[in-house]
């Protein structure tokens, strides 16, 4: 330890008094402030993640610069003699140049501080991911070195080593990127060596164990190997013992060799050609001659042989190589047992204020509880997870891998499916799951039940006019976590769509059905079917939801009474109506609706005056987009969001005085029932009697003023709660719910596909009346938007100090130490 | 205190030591001597444990070069040829890296750099970069990292090499005091040097030892002792008179003027000046020189070098 303080204080005066290292030091400020700028600071990105990865790329240029020197120096100048008759090891010797090389290059990085200094100061910095990247740096130099290090052992030429030190490492850098196109089988091992792929994580903010082991193993691999090659020179001397050789030694001797050849020859002729027939002499031939010319080399050499197995050189080299044999072993099994043991994926540190790479403790006590084997499928095609719309729409997959690597270390089995390069794969994975191979979607899945998630429905997506789509919150962990919940608790629920009065079907025609609903729930694990109350005469026990969508004809009060019934019962029901000047009709319902305490007013049509909300055009009447009330467990985080209504009539809080006036109803309003309006026009709307009119204006005396409720859910009221509280989680009480829509229009196919949050808040509604988990309360990853704050002046001031200031600076200090050193 | 065994060394095919023995005893200083390419650098690398034998054994201090190479390495001080340094690095910073890698206690340091700076004349260069210093300075550098543990052996290659006469001086001298208290191997061209330093002589020729002795034993009778005369005399008749006197192998006269210049050689143990004397004085010739020569090492060295092997 003593002997490498003193070597390396050596070593560290020498570096850094050589003119040399000022020249790469200069380079490196250059560089990395020039991309510094003209990345971060140019895009008003408060991050460091993008400078990170030129730094370890300008890296890979600057070690070799450093290292080339560090042993072929020794070996160049004779200094090498006085070095290794010194009373120290050749471990120390190496070990103290690795670690005045390592010391040279975070005094490199050091400069670097300066941005995060900047970003700090005018920006909100995460400084964990900061933190984490130069950890990342620091481990991937370390390799660099080691690596740079064992070049330089090779040579006694700097240039050579330099070289051979960057081929090498852009070798080992690329390889990752092969890996990829690579594939197979072959592809991933490419991958795991190359670096690139294990300095991704560290700029994110994540300090895996994989990969750190994987620098630091690479590091004494390298180290390990230079030492044994500064080592070789105490035990390897030249020439043979004995006699000097006669030309006939000779010849005889490289007979052997010979021999061998024409040996390997045979056999690799066995090889290529044992699929088919072939001439026998092809492979007996050469194996014969190698096989005699090798005896008889050996025979007529033999005292020759015996002597150099007498050899000190010999068996100290026999050792040696049987050393670094077992090292490259011990490198790629160690790596291998990392990979092969999924508990290590979970072993990082994250570094992220919001502690982005992390599990909820939710859902990590979700998954602990877990008692059968759940598994998560995602179809994907060509090549990518993709989302949102448009003509590519947004990639996702490190988003999806990241968030499934989590799972995975928690038990969870993952798989990836590309559907259209592995056909056969997917079909099967489709038979399996019964699912239908839908791309960019994935399927949890434990036992025979399993529940399908577009990803679409996992990514809060923003849209800004004229730009493309972007990312705004990924909410996939409440919703995988959310699924495999509502998997393991629940027995499929059976949804039933009531028929008989012109209803929508559950599958069908578009203008006749909600075939994209229909799919949602089936993907949801929900068993659909269809109910016909005139001919079953009652709701069947195991209907765990009742859909009547857009009834057109009255309702008998037979079938009325078995409804009420069923909804005493605890039943669950989702009503969506259109308005009868659409043709539809609740007549025969109003008085089941008033013991709710709601009225339907569907002989008036719901008009709204507003901007349409994504041209910013002047827009409005019957068909419009309109936000959610955020004050109910269904729309619960959905006040950012709009819903697309076409053609709604009001749905209204019955107030006492009319209770009493419907036939039917209640005499008197009941008090334990909680109407909450889910959707609202805004107070310029109203709620139109005559749609003849051209143009509709809003009558005083007929018409009903804005704003207009169009969605109300009804519940129990809980028993210790204040009247009007949100109900804002599921209540233990089981009860009726009831969630009635003033138009099937919500629901219907065009607008589920043409708005997202149509199709949430139609899921919401379902999972809400069936009392299924829907809120787990797990924060969506928002994207960082970390903007910079910088003015024109500072602007200017920031370019001077990044690009000039700093590479003249250390430029200068170069020319001093040159000058004080010469004093 | 050296002990050197069968020491063989190879590069390729050409040997360059074959088979040398030897040993030096605790407080000798050995002149190591032998032209160019003789083998003399490789057995220091070799004893040092810089190069590895290709077989035989050395131990010094009663370690095993081989095995016991760290142990060894701390027990010699080591000039390699032409003194490599660190040429980026001050005498001074070199000299206490130096002594803190060859295990000098932390707080002895400094004085032992003080020490070897003062014996090896290095006051005036201490500051100064090495790469600033001239051939003979660099030399004494090297010397003075030798010395700088205090070692029990010193085994120094050519360390003359470079000095100016002043300085070559101050090195023997240097030499002469450390191998009172230390064996010294050392290795020069320059055999005056030997002749005044070395208690003994070690002569190797392609890679065997030729000769070796003590400086004392040095006069052989092999050897041989010449005295030289010149008389004023006819050539002939001087030859004549002292041909037989007792104990001269051989004699060789030639006439220079009125004198004759005889050379006589003659066994060590017999001194026949004496005799020379009275018979010159019996014929009447004057007598105008009369001397002893003991064969310089420079002969033994050239003969020893240059005769065929037999």
């Amino acid at each position: 330890m003593r002997n490498v303080t003193a070597l390396t204080r050596r070593e560290l005066i020498s570096i850094f008094c050589s003119p040399l290292a000022y020249v790469v030091l200069t380079l490196f400020t250059v560089f990395s402030g020039f991309f510094f700028f003209f990345t971060t600071i140019a895009g008003l990105k408060a991050s460091m993640s993008g400078t990170f990865g030129i730094l370890s790329f300008v890296s890979l240029f600057a070690i070799p610069l450093i290292t080339m020197r560090l042993l072929c120096d020794e070996y160049r100048t004779g200094t090498i003699e006085s070095l290794m008759t010194a009373p120290v090891t050749d471990a120390e010797v190496v070990a103290s140049k690795f670690l005045g090389a390592l010391a040279f290059y975070l005094a490199m990085l050091a400069p670097t501080l300066i941005y995060v200094a900047i970003l700090h100061r005018y920006g909100d910095l995460d400084l964990g991911p900061v933190l984490s990247g130069y950890a990342g740096l620091a481990l991937a130099g370390s390799m660099f070195i080691a690596l740079g290090l064992f070049c330089s052992s090779l040579s006694q030429n700097q240039i050579v080593a330099g070289s051979t030190a960057v081929i090498a490492l852009l070798l080992i850098w690329v390889m990752g990127e092969v890996g990829q196109y690579v594939g197979g089988d072959f592809g991933p091992l490419l991958t795991y060596a190359g670096t690139e792929s294990h300095l991704a994580a560290f700029a994110g903010g994540r300090i895996p164990l994989r990969d750190a082991f994987y620098f630091v193993s690479m590091a004494a691999f390298f180290l390990f190997l230079a030492v044994r090659v500064v080592e070789s020179r105490r035990w390897r001397s030249g020439g043979m013992p004995g006699a000097t050789a006669t030309l006939w030694n000779r010849l005889t001797r490289w007979a052997i060799l010979l021999g061998i050849v024409s040996l390997l020859m045979g056999l690799a002729a066995h090889m290529t050609f044992s699929w088919g027939a072939y001439p026998q002499v092809v492979v007996v031939g050469p194996v014969a001659f190698g096989a005699l010319l090798v005896l008889g080399g050996i025979l007529l050499n033999l005292r020759w042989i015996a002597g150099i197995l007498r050899q000190r050189r010999f068996l100290v080299g026999l050792n040696v190589w049987t050393g670094v044999a077992l090292s490259v072993i011990a490198l790629v099994v160690a790596n291998a047992i990392m990979v092969a043991t999924p508990q290590t994926d979970a072993c990082f540190l994250d570094m992220t204020r919001e502690r982005i790479h992390t599990l909820s403790e939710k859902s990590v006590n979700i998954l602990k509880g877990l008692d059968r084997e759940v598994s998560i499928t995602v179809l994907y095609g060509n090549g990518s997870v993709k989302t949102g719309y448009g003509d590519k729409g947004v990639d996702v997959t490190q988003r999806v891998k990241d968030l499934l690597r989590l799972y995975q270390s928690h038990g969870v089995k993952t798989q990836w499916v590309d559907i259209y390069a592995d056909k056969l794969k997917a079909q099967q994975v489709a038979l399996a799951l019964k699912v239908p191979l839908e791309a960019d979607t994935l399927v949890v899945s434990a036992g025979d039940q399993r529940a399908q998630i577009p990803f679409i429905n996992l990514f809060e997506i923003e849209y800004a006019y004229g730009a493309m789509p972007t990312l705004a919150g990924f909410q996939g962990e409440e919703k995988i976590t959310s699924a495999i919940v509502s998997l393991i608790e629940r027995k499929p629920t059976t949804v039933c769509f009531l028929t008989g009065h012109g209803e929508l079907a559950p599958e069908g025609e578009a203008s006749k059905a909600l075939a994209e609903f229909t799919g949602d729930l089936r993907r949801d694990n929900m068993k659909v079917t269809k109910l016909n109350l005139s001919q079953t005469g009652q709701v069947p026990e195991d209907c765990g939801l009742l859909v009547i969508a857009g009834p057109a004809s009255p309702f008998p009060p037979v079938e009325v009474r078995h409804l009420e019934e069923y909804l005493q019962g605890g039943g669950k029901l989702l009503l969506a109506v259109k308005p009868r000047a659409a043709g539809g009709s609740i007549a025969g319902l109003e008085g089941l609706l008033a013991q709710y305490n709601v009225r339907l007013c569907d002989d008036e049509v719901v008009i709204e005056v507003g901007r349409d909300l994504r041209s910013g055009a002047q827009a409005g009447g019957v068909s419009f987009y309109t936000t959610f009330q955020a004050g109910h467990a269904i729309t619960h985080d959905m006040g950012a969001l709009n819903c697309y209504v076409q053609a709604a009539s009001p749905v209204l809080t019955l107030v006492p005085e009319a209770a009493a006036q419907i036939p039917g109803g209640p005499p008197t309003l009941r008090s334990d029932w909680l109407v909450t309006p889910l959707l609202q026009t805004s107070p310029q709307g109203w709620g139109e009697t005559n749609i003849t009119d051209n143009p509709v204006t809003f009558d005083e005396k007929k018409d009903l003023r804005g704003p207009v409720t169009m969605a109300v859910a009804v519940s129990r009221k809980p028993h210790s709660a204040i009247p009007n509280a949100p109900a804002t989680a599921p209540t233990s009480a089981t009860g009726a719910r009831l969630v009635i829509l003033g138009a099937t229009s919500i629901l219907d196919d065009a607008a589920l596909k043409a708005n997202e949050a149509n199709r949430t808040f139609a899921l919401n509604c379902v999972n809400w009346l069936t009392e299924r988990v829907t809120h787990l309360g797990i924060a969506p990853q928002r994207a960082q938007h970390r903007e910079l704050a910088v003015s024109p002046a500072l602007f200017r001031a920031i370019f001077l100090l990044t690009v000039l200031a700093m590479p003249l600076a250390a430029g200068f200090l170069g020319v001093w130490v040159w000058w004080a050193r010469r004093r | 205190m050296i002990h050197v065994d069968q020491l063989t060394r190879r590069y390729g095919s050409a040997v360059a030591v074959d088979g040398i023995s030897f040993d030096v005893e605790r407080g000798e200083v050995v002149g190591f001597l032998g032209p160019n390419g003789a083998g003399k650098t490789t057995t220091m690398r070799m004893l040092t444990g810089y190069l590895p034998a290709t077989s035989g054994t050395a131990s010094i201090a009663g370690k095993d070069i081989f095995k016991d190479s760290l142990e060894v390495r701390r027990q010699i001080g080591y000039l390699p040829e032409s003194a490599p340094l660190y040429v980026d690095l001050r005498v001074e910073e070199y000299l206490s890296y130096r002594a803190r890698i060859k295990g000098v206690p932390s707080r002895q340091v400094r004085a032992r750099v003080e020490e070897v700076i003062a014996r090896c004349d290095l006051t005036e260069s201490r500051r100064k970069l090495i790469a600033a210093l001239s051939k003979g300075t660099r030399q004494r550098v090297g010397l003075a990292d030798a010395l700088i543990n205090d070692p029990p052996v010193l085994i120094l290659d050519e360390p003359t090499i470079g000095l100016d006469p002043n300085q070559i001086r101050q090195v023997r001298e240097l030499i002469r005091d450390l191998g009172s208290e230390r064996t010294v191997l050392l290795s020069t061209h320059i055999l005056p040097e030997v002749e005044m330093v070395c208690s003994r002589v070690l002569i190797i020729r392609r890679g065997r030892i030729a000769f070796q002795g003590r400086m004392d034993e040095i006069a052989h009778p092999d050897a041989g002792v010449r005295i030289v005369a010149e008389v004023r005399g006819p050539e002939a008749e001087v030859r004549v008179a002292l041909a037989t006197l007792p104990g001269a192998h051989s004699i060789q006269t030639w006439a220079d003027g009125p004198f004759c210049r005889v050379e006589l050689a003659v066994d060590a143990g017999n001194d026949v000046r004496e005799e020379l004397s009275r018979r010159a004085a019996m014929n009447g010739w004057p007598l105008r020189e009369l001397r002893r020569e003991q064969p310089s090492l420079e002969e033994i060295f050239v003969r020893l070098t240059t005769q065929e092997e037999s």
